[in-house]
């Protein structure tokens, strides 16, 4: 039984704990939490031995019959440090000093003291109900975190989920020798739990625990040893926090034991214990640069960083270049892409703002009197000028484009993605293989002309990076480019499938059925705003005629061993794929209209937070019910890791 | 509210743990699933990991009704604030008749859809657990079918509001690492049963897999 050797606190005054006690109890007697914590505070602390434990009859009886078993209960159950409210009471106050003392200085008599005290003392009261109402236990799999005053929850967080530990370590907790400890799993971005403030023999015996728990995890590929970290590395920690930083504040980011964080490094990351660099500053990460400013230091990943600039380029001799977008392709890129637009219209915003520009009726009549004034003809005239304005933006469109992507390089080092790219301001981007949701293969139709293709990747990150969206892996290339390209992202995933499965066979109809009601609503709309003419509304009827036909078409989804896939779009063609272990969950939806047809909308969620959703739409329904449960009997089986 | 339930099915529960082989019914994947509009046959409240559906508590019913005469009480207050100087000030007849004409109508729309509303969302909310997943099945007009599968689950919250504990019912949060699928809220759980569902979900996770 691994009890820390110096407990929290075990056992609380009585009084603390009839305080702690009542508001659970409050409703109705004696509660079932209640109880649960005197059937589970016996010798074993499994859960297994729990698992039957409560919720039996005879458990109930047992408690209320008998409450000597108190006790027992209080010493399952932690409590966070006796002195956390004295500590948030401190650190309320020194967040208030200032303004007081300032205050107190300026105006004596101000009221603003008053409200001070007031919320500084709301805000004590409001720190001793945390902690009166603040448990936690360690138990085999997991911990217990149970917490709130009106709302009250019990959170259970399993060991081997345990993503990052964050300890915290300022000038008040240095003084007072405790840590604030916050835990994150793999889901949301705020920590599941936080400490604060615990001891630190508490903080190690978690932190023990949940490495045991990896290391008892069967092995995953990318995960590595886990004992590369020195067992007291965190106590080195500590010291060197008070040695190095003197009084500021500071905080060191568990991310030696975190699968993600080593994984995501590849095997160069060995050197968790290369701590002396983590007070630099982080570089060279990119756009997913957590940088100092975040108040966090992550070691590992600032080794890595250094590394990273040390060897100047990425090409380090691991690295190997996977695509290189000519300059061609960026120029047929930019041609269509509407960037200009938005340059132009700023200009326009820029010029009204300054009165540069045409303001009103007159500044209008006299352009086009300048333009008349230039003689011919007014058609080649006004033509003339649209022609040049559009020149103009097109220009602006690839110059633009041509800035932003110059030279862009997908590149694979080990186990991570990276890609560089810009002109002026050089910008790298790590893309961890596993850290991969998602995958984008994007066919526009002025691209499709020119056998182009764009790819993009959808990435899951933690709280700790803001690494976690959608990237362009490449952002234009040739179609034939996309098998190799592939080849070296996701190699298990091919994209160029045969045995694409249609929709329902009613989408069509479906689809021209809307646009036929669609068409009467504008129409109608058309009509009541502008009379005869709002008719031409009419004319939208063959466009979506046609529109129905052409993504009923396209709308498709296919299955493989390792992955689903699912096609959309007309103009703007969208193939995606989510392996099934990336799947998070699935969702098949009927929706009011989808009644009718038999239909409904399969979607998969996975860890990406921005468009990382694969939705297949107007499927029949028992196909539907049929792949979600497919897939997500498979995306069972298979272990979920970043 | 003390409920009563056997104890047969926790010793086997205790058994299965122990040998840590999870419940495998054979029952769970049928050829076909019940289609998302029947409501499927179910077997209760009193939750077992067989694959079968199973009811939440119908006091969910009155905590939902709760909460929405709350809310709508709030919104009615609110909208008075608006309403009254309009009655008393109004510079036309009809806004002074008017303003209560809109507030009566908007107050008894809201009380109607928070009495009407949880009775036929209750109708069509159950949920089920077999070897692989946890499905909710729920919605009136837009009806989901959600399935989360169990080695998914990050973490687990079961936690009971003030309204719910007048009730002696509890929520089951459960956590993943997706997007919209972030946390899948199971409400109107009798509270043993939420932890016996949260104990079921987490206890048999890695097993099996790849």
């Amino acid at each position: 039984m691994s009890r820390p050797s110096e407990p929290v606190e075990p056992s609380p005054p009585p009084s603390v704990s009839e305080a702690a006690g009542t508001p659970l109890s409050a409703a109705e007697g004696k509660n079932a939490i209640d109880e649960k914590d005197e059937i589970e505070g016996n010798e074993t602390r499994q859960r297994d031995g729990t698992d039957g434990g409560h919720g039996t009859g005879g458990g109930v009886a047992t408690v209320e019959g008998g409450g000597a078993s108190d006790g027992d209960a209080e010493k399952e159950w932690l409590r966070l440090h006796p002195l956390t409210p004295f500590l948030l009471f401190v650190r309320r106050l020194l967040s208030f000093a200032l303004p007081i003392i300032a205050i107190f200085f300026i105006r004596p008599q101000s009221s603003w003291i008053v409200f001070f005290i007031l919320s500084a003392a709301i805000g004590t009261i409001a720190g001793f109900l945390h902690y009166l109402h603040f448990r936690y236990r360690l138990d085999r799999d997991e911990i217990v975190v149970r917490q709130g005053i009106f709302r009250r929850t019990e959170r259970n967080v399993p060991y081997s989920k345990i993503q990052n530990l964050d300890l915290t370590r300022d000038l008040i907790d240095r003084v007072s020798g405790l840590s604030k400890l916050s835990l994150e799993t793999a889901s949301g971005t705020e920590p599941e739990a936080v400490f604060a403030w615990i001891r630190p023999e508490q903080v190690e015996e978690i932190r023990r625990k949940v490495l045991a728990a990896r290391s008892s995890v069967p092995a995953v590929p990318g995960a590595l040893s886990t004992d590369a970290l020195p067992p007291n590395a965190e106590a080195a920690d500590h010291d060197r926090g008070g040695l190095n930083r003197g009084m500021s504040d500071r905080s060191v980011s568990e991310r030696g034991m975190s699968d993600r964080g080593m994984s995501d490094r590849g095997v160069s990351d060995r050197g968790v214990s290369d701590r002396g660099v983590s007070d630099r500053g982080v570089s060279g990460r990119g756009v997913s640069d957590p940088g100092p400013s975040g108040g966090r230091l992550a070691p590992d990943l600032v080794s890595a960083g250094s590394q990273f600039d040390a060897s100047g380029a990425m090409d380090d001799g691991r690295t190997k270049v996977v695509h290189k977008v000519p300059l061609a392709d960026l120029l047929l890129l930019g041609l269509f892409s509407l960037r200009g637009l938005a340059i132009f219209g700023l200009a326009l915003g820029l010029a009204f703002e300054f009165d540069l520009f045409i303001t009103d009726v007159e500044d209008a009549r006299s352009v086009f009197e300048f333009l008349s004034g230039l003689g011919g003809p007014p058609a080649i005239t006004y033509g003339g000028a649209a022609i040049a304005l559009l020149f103009v933006i097109t220009l602006a469109s690839i110059v633009l484009t041509i800035v932003e992507f110059y030279g862009f390089t997908l590149s694979s080092a080990g186990a991570e993605l990276r890609n560089r790219y810009g002109l002026f301001t050089q910008r790298t981007g790590t893309i961890p293989r596993g850290r991969i949701q998602i995958l984008e293969v994007q066919s526009p139709v002025h691209l499709r002309r020119f056998r182009r293709l764009r790819l993009r990747a959808g990435t899951a990150g933690g709280s700790t990076e803001g690494g976690a969206g959608r990237t362009w892996l490449v952002p234009v290339f040739k179609e034939d480019d996309l098998t190799p390209i592939l080849e070296e992202v996701q190699p298990e995933t091919p994209m160029d499938r045969r045995d694409w499965l249609p929709v329902h066979p009613g989408t069509t109809s479906r689809l021209r059925r809307r646009a036929i009601y669609w068409s009467w609503i504008a129409t109608v709309i058309g009509v009541l705003l502008w009379g005869r003419w709002g008719a031409l509304a009419m004319t939208l009827l063959p466009f979506g005629w046609f529109y129905a036909k052409r993504v009923a078409e396209h709308l498709a989804y296919s299955q493989s061993e390792d992955a689903i896939y699912a096609r959309r779009g007309w103009l703007r063609r969208v193939t995606q794929v989510v392996k099934l272990n990336r799947i998070q969950a699935a969702e098949v939806i009927e929706k009011p209209f989808d009644r009718k047809w038999g239909m409904a909308t399969l979607r998969i969620d996975t860890a990406s937070p921005t468009g990382g959703r694969l939705e297949v739409p107007y499927l029949p329904q028992e196909e539907a019910l049929r792949l979600q449960r497919e897939l997500i009997r498979e995306a069972n089986r298979r272990r979920f890791k970043w | 509210m003390r409920v009563q339930f056997g104890g047969g099915h926790c010793r086997k529960g205790l058994l299965l743990a122990l040998t840590e082989t999870p419940p495998l019914p054979t029952s769970t994947f049928e050829s076909q699933p019940p289609a998302i509009g029947e409501i499927p046959a179910d077997r209760g409240v009193d939750f077992e990991p067989d694959g079968h559906f199973y009811r939440i508590e119908k006091a969910w019913t009155q905590v939902q009704q709760l909460g929405g005469v709350f809310r709508t009480l709030i919104l009615s207050g609110i909208l008075a604030g608006v309403a009254i100087p309009l009655i008393v000030s109004g510079s036309e007849p009809w806004i002074r008749m008017g303003a209560p004409a809109v507030w009566l109508f908007i107050t008894v729309l809201s009380l109607t859809h928070a009495i009407v509303w949880p009775i036929l969302s209750y109708r069509r909310y159950l949920y089920r657990v077999d070897e692989s997943r946890l499905q909710i099945r729920r919605g009136v007009l837009w009806r989901e079918v959600l399935d989360v599968p169990r080695n998914r689950i990050q973490h687990t919250d079961v936690g009971q509001g003030p309204i719910e504990r007048q009730f002696g019912i509890s929520h089951l949060i459960v956590h993943t690492a997706g997007t919209t699928s972030a946390s899948v809220r199971l409400s109107g759980l009798r509270e043993d049963v939420a932890y016996k569902l949260r104990d079921e979900l987490l206890g048999a996770q890695d097993v099996e897999t790849i």
